[in-house]
């Protein structure tokens, strides 16, 4: 079965003040504002192809507006719409968004707001197309700067329920799972064609519950750099620089002005999931050193706080 | 002189108080004085830190799904945004004994600039 789904494309963030979380998401964070609208900012990482992978809109709470998903090519936009219709999972078509073309939105089981889509201007990334150097003269020297995002882990009420929903409908892959005593995965790390750890994580808890997102960052290294950034803004870090178990990334957790958390993720991480692999299994004994691998129990905050 | 404004937050059922200066946070003052409130996010977004309060405070920034009109005119807040603006009696919403923390003399010197950053 072929991939049909590149990456997560973007995740839209809700703030409560807008210009605040501009100057904590361009000056300390380090992404590139595209464009302020109305109650919304759309921002893109310096590495990113695509229009932009984070857009953050005022609101009155916190929390995760919508993901959505960028298909291989744009007939897989046109499969996806069929699977809907088959699993009887009901959609909106939505025909165009800012600098992007046709979605499919819909709900999922855990209650979140996905968008599958194709069609989206790529100016490309902060680099020329021709002879570029690594990364950009002009990056921000004291902003964490992540290349690109990485992904989203969330909350659902029945985990088992969404983890097969997003495996059968949906099409995602596992690289891990942490099951009960009875056999079922409660939590997921699920990949797509891009075969890296996780777009997507799922793990128990609220509905539509947004337990983070997280940008790509390449070295343990720059991990430890972005700690200095956050420790010099006064950024509240929940756990971090440390290491998963499960997925093998070094990170940090912390969280936006406004209790969002967001993950800086990468380091000595990047397996790749060869599709055909059995996905490698935790157990609720193991978890701990899965998911805090140094720690080798869960932070208290892990399983409470998110938004 | 120490001209400083202060607030004075009394626990219950602890029987504790202790002092916030003007402007902080009760979750700031209460960590300071080794008084262990719970908290996640600390930028009013989880509601992790959610406790009752007694007298005026300043409720600050906070997520209105997770502190709703109707608990601020219900004597709750979210600890980590509200700031008092006048002395306060405080609880945690089950009504349970918050854990102290005592250093004593030694510690107390090294963990006094602790700050719920």
């Amino acid at each position: 079965m072929p991939f049909r789904i590149s990456r997560l494309g973007y995740v839209e963030v809700k703030v409560l003040d807008l210009d605040d979380a501009l100057d904590f998401y361009t000056n300390v964070l380090g992404l590139r504002l595209v464009e302020r609208l109305g109650n919304k900012a759309y921002l893109k990482t310096w590495d990113d192809q695509l229009a932009y992978s984070v857009i953050l809109t005022e609101s009155d709470t916190a929390g995760m507006v919508r993901a959505a998903f960028r298909t291989v090519d744009p007939e897989d936009v046109d499969y996806f719409e069929r699977k809907l219709k088959q699993y009887e999972v009901p959609y909106e078509v939505i025909p165009e968004d800012y600098k992007r073309g046709k979605a499919l939105r819909f709900k999922t089981p855990s209650g979140h707001t996905f968008e599958i889509f194709n069609e989206i201007e790529i100016p490309g990334n902060y680099l020329p197309k021709e002879s570029p150097d690594p990364w950009p003269r002009d990056l921000k020297s004291d902003a964490i700067n992540p290349p690109k995002i990485d992904h989203t882990l969330i909350t659902a009420p029945d985990p088992t329920k969404m983890i097969k929903f997003c495996e059968e409908v949906l099409e995602f892959r596992a690289t891990e799972y942490i099951v009960n005593n009875e056999g079922q995965p409660i939590a997921a790390w699920l990949y797509q064609a891009r075969q890296q750890p996780h777009d997507l994580a799922i793990v128990p808890g609220r509905e539509a519950g947004m337990h983070h997102f997280a940008f790509h960052i390449s070295s343990a290294q720059d991990i430890f750099r972005a700690a200095d950034i956050m420790v010099m803004n006064d950024v509240k870090i929940d756990w971090g620089p440390g290491r998963h178990g499960i997925t093998r990334g070094s990170g940090i957790y912390f969280f936006d002005p406004f209790g969002n958390r967001i993950e800086t993720f990468g380091g000595y991480t990047a397996y790749l999931y060869d599709p055909g692999a059995k996905p490698i299994v935790w157990t609720e004994e193991t978890m701990g050193k899965g998911i805090f691998y140094y720690e080798r129990k869960l932070v208290e905050t892990f399983l409470t706080v998110y938004t | 002189m120490n001209n400083e404004v202060t607030f004075k937050i009394h626990l219950i059922p602890n029987g504790i108080s202790f002092i916030c200066k003007a402007g902080e946070t009760i979750l700031d003052a209460a960590l300071k004085a080794g008084i262990e409130l719970p908290h996640g996010c600390t930028k009013g977004g989880c509601g992790v830190c959610k406790i009752k309060v007694k007298g005026k405070v300043d409720f600050g920034r906070v997520s209105k799904v997770m502190l709703t009109d109707q608990e601020k005119e219900s004597g709750f807040c979210l600890s980590c945004r509200a700031v008092p603006l006048e002395d306060l009696e405080i609880s945690l919403i089950d009504g349970s004994m918050v854990k102290v923390i005592r250093y004593d003399d030694f510690y107390s010197f090294l963990f006094k600039t602790r700050a719920n950053l």
